[in-house]
């Protein structure tokens, strides 16, 4: 095999970031360090997506878990920048975007994201002797990472069918990387579908979770001071996941059904609330890995009305705490999931997120039951060890 | 209401649950609906001042310029061509405030309809919780979720768009004096820099302006959400569930 240095290449990466692929990054890191491979991480001094230029980290050399990180200065892009100026310093980008042709809107939204022009210059002069996994697709470091180096270049995209995914510059960078890893069937097929790639290009790794934690669910209904059936969702409390929507649904069942459920709410951005829905959710905000663990373990339904996911940890934290789930349909990664583990249902409008909601709070053997098939498909499919070996396999083969 | 619900661990017959429901839902929405004719006309009276707001809403950056006497026609077309000098300046501001303007007008339509509708129909009929035996299979368990959505009276389309609403009023209250400005061609870089100038010269007239203007949409964006969830509650108090729900 190969002897490269796998270089895992993230704008934001640490202990303190937040987000999903950041978080599979770091998780695969380790787990790749831990088999023994030899691994780097180049990321800038920003925290994460919800502080994307604040410096956070301290800049140059340091370690993570044993790793090695090289942290690069972030960069603030200017206000109203219509192209990414800074990425046509580099020839091989210029011309490559010559002959890409991307619109004015996709050069815009490129050019209002944070970047590293350190990390940009670091990649384009040390890239031999290295294999470096892009994560994820639609950031600048990415998109410029894999112009500047393509033989070398692996994506680890978390994509979803999303505005971005269609963008010339993403069909240029997904149909020239020298491989991708798939977080999911799901992803994978759209992958395959849209960009036209051999399907052997597009490796099935998946992602793994940390199997060994364990939570208290009474423990967590004593902190916060939950009776009753309870709803939990973790993650981005905006649009993006439905949440709104999930607000509407919860408060449409109660009101109905004349019943109070609580929904717990997890996660770092704020939520706006009438007076109404304050009476039926519980905002814990952003808690640490152990206290989710315990809401998973104390949720009777894990609730995911996101469509926009290419893997959905929080899907396999819950089964992990064996909670089952409720999924939206139109969503094929984790409509997919929930189909192949039989740990959850479906819902695609109100009336199946009712009826769903009445079988799974009404039936404790069922909910119990569907709540161990999930564990048993997390305990399969995600150990990190499993994870790693399939993504080393893909990384450092010889073509 | 009583229906036959087995045991966990018996095997129960959906189909029979489910006939007995539809017979129930079928007898109840033949009663007559709830009588508010005595509110017709105060209905109708909204209804017209809904038009008549639905004609002023949008806003226009080129009325008629009239002046008939030739000193007037001469500062008309002073005024003419000022305006097609600030129509790249001014138009996009006016835009944004109508696409808000729209927003506000959509969401009290969408009030009124509601609220209207949640006092002339019949309450959604209670459906018993399905209970699943502890043997059945993940298909038959399908099976039942797919027959008691069926049961499920669907969200009236108003209640949705009200809920989607929140999300627009909030993404179009705030009109903006700078955004970026397009470049097509090479010429664009000329005009572009120009236009900054006269951006900079202009915004101790229009920011005020567009300030006061951002001003009332908040709070109309603040009013319209605090209408819809007094209506919410509304519904809560009028179907008595209040006083039932446990943990308030």
């Amino acid at each position: 095999m190969n002897k490269d240095i796998i270089t895992i290449v993230s704008t934001w990466y640490g202990p303190d970031t937040a987000g999903g692929a950041e978080n599979a990054a770091r998780q695969l890191a380790i787990a790749l360090h831990t088999q023994g491979h030899p691994i780097e991480v180049w990321s800038t001094t920003a925290r994460d997506l919800f502080a994307p230029t604040t410096p956070h980290y301290p800049r140059g050399e340091s370690h993570d878990a044993g790793i090695i990180v090289r942290r690069f200065s972030i960069d603030t892009p200017p206000p109203d920048a219509q192209i990414p100026s800074y990425a046509l310093r580099f020839p091989t980008i210029k011309a490559t975007l010559a002959s890409i042709q991307p619109d004015a809107q996709e050069l815009r939204t490129i050019a209002a994201l944070a970047f590293s022009y350190d990390l940009l210059a670091h990649i384009a002069t040390h890239s031999l002797g290295r294999r470096f996994l892009f994560v994820p697709y639609p950031l600048p470091s990415s998109i410029w990472g894999v112009m500047l180096a393509p033989e070398r270049s692996f994506l680890l995209p978390c994509m979803h069918d999303e505005p971005y995914a269609y963008h010339r510059i993403s069909r240029w960078q997904l149909q020239h990387a020298r491989g991708i890893l798939a977080n999911s069937a799901g992803e994978r097929d759209f992958i395959v579908k849209q960009y036209q790639i051999k399907p052997n290009r597009v490796c099935l790794t998946r992602l793994g979770i940390d199997c060994t934690a364990h939570g208290n669910g009474e423990r967590f209904r004593d902190r916060f001071n939950i009776r009753g059936p309870m709803l939990f969702f973790a993650g981005r409390r905006d649009a993006s996941k439905n949440v709104p929507l999930l607000l509407h649904y919860v408060q449409e069942y109660i009101i109905r059904r004349q019943k109070m459920v609580t929904l717990v709410l997890a996660g770092r951005d704020p939520l706006e609330l009438s007076r109404y829905q304050r009476r039926f959710v519980c905002d814990v905000v952003f808690i640490d890995e152990q206290t989710k663990t315990d809401a998973f373990d104390a949720a009777d339904v894990f609730v995911h009305a996101g469509t926009q996911e290419s893997f959905a940890f929080v899907l396999m934290e819950s089964w992990l705490q064996s909670t089952p789930t409720l999924v939206n349909q139109t969503c094929a990664v984790t409509q997919q999931a929930v189909t192949e583990s039989q740990g959850g249902l479906t819902f695609n409008d109100f009336a199946s997120f009712a009826a769903a909601l009445d079988i799974l709070l009404n039936s404790p053997h069922l909910n119990e039951r569907m709540g161990h098939a999930g564990r048993g498909y997390v305990m399969t499919n995600c150990q990190w060890s499993d994870v790693a070996t399939r993504a080393v396999n893909a990384l450092l083969r010889e073509d | 209401m009583s229906l036959p619900i087995p045991p966990s661990n018996d095997p129960i017959d959906v189909a029979a649950i489910i006939a007995a429901l539809h017979l129930q839902i079928l007898q109840r929405n033949n009663t007559t609906p709830n009588d508010t004719s005595f509110a017709d006309d105060e209905l109708q009276d909204l209804r017209d001042a809904l038009h008549e707001m639905e004609l002023t809403r949008v806003i226009s950056a080129h009325l008629p310029l009239k002046n008939n006497s030739f000193i007037g026609r001469f500062i008309t077309i002073i005024q003419k061509i000022t305006r097609r000098l600030l129509r790249w300046y001014i138009n996009p501001i006016v835009e944004q405030q109508n696409m808000y303007n729209d927003a506000v007008m959509r969401t009290i339509q969408a009030l009124v309809d509601a609220f209207h509708t949640r006092i002339t129909t019949t309450p959604p009929f209670p459906i018993p919780a399905p209970t699943v035996g502890s043997e059945s299979t993940y298909d038959e368990v399908q099976r039942i979720h797919a027959q008691f959505t069926q049961l499920e009276p669907a969200i009236r389309p108003t209640e949705h768009t009200l809920v989607s609403l929140v999300a627009t009023r909030r993404q179009l209250m705030t009109v903006r004096t700078h955004w970026p400005l397009p470049v097509r061609n090479s010429i664009d870089h000329l005009a572009n820099a120009i236009h900054r100038i006269q951006r900079v010269g202009l915004r101790w007239y229009v920011n005020p302006i567009v300030d006061q203007m951002n001003a009332h949409n908040c709070s109309t964006h603040a009013v319209l959400n605090h209408c819809y969830t007094y209506t919410t509650a509304t519904r809560i108090s009028l179907e008595r569930l209040r006083n039932q729900i446990q943990h308030e």
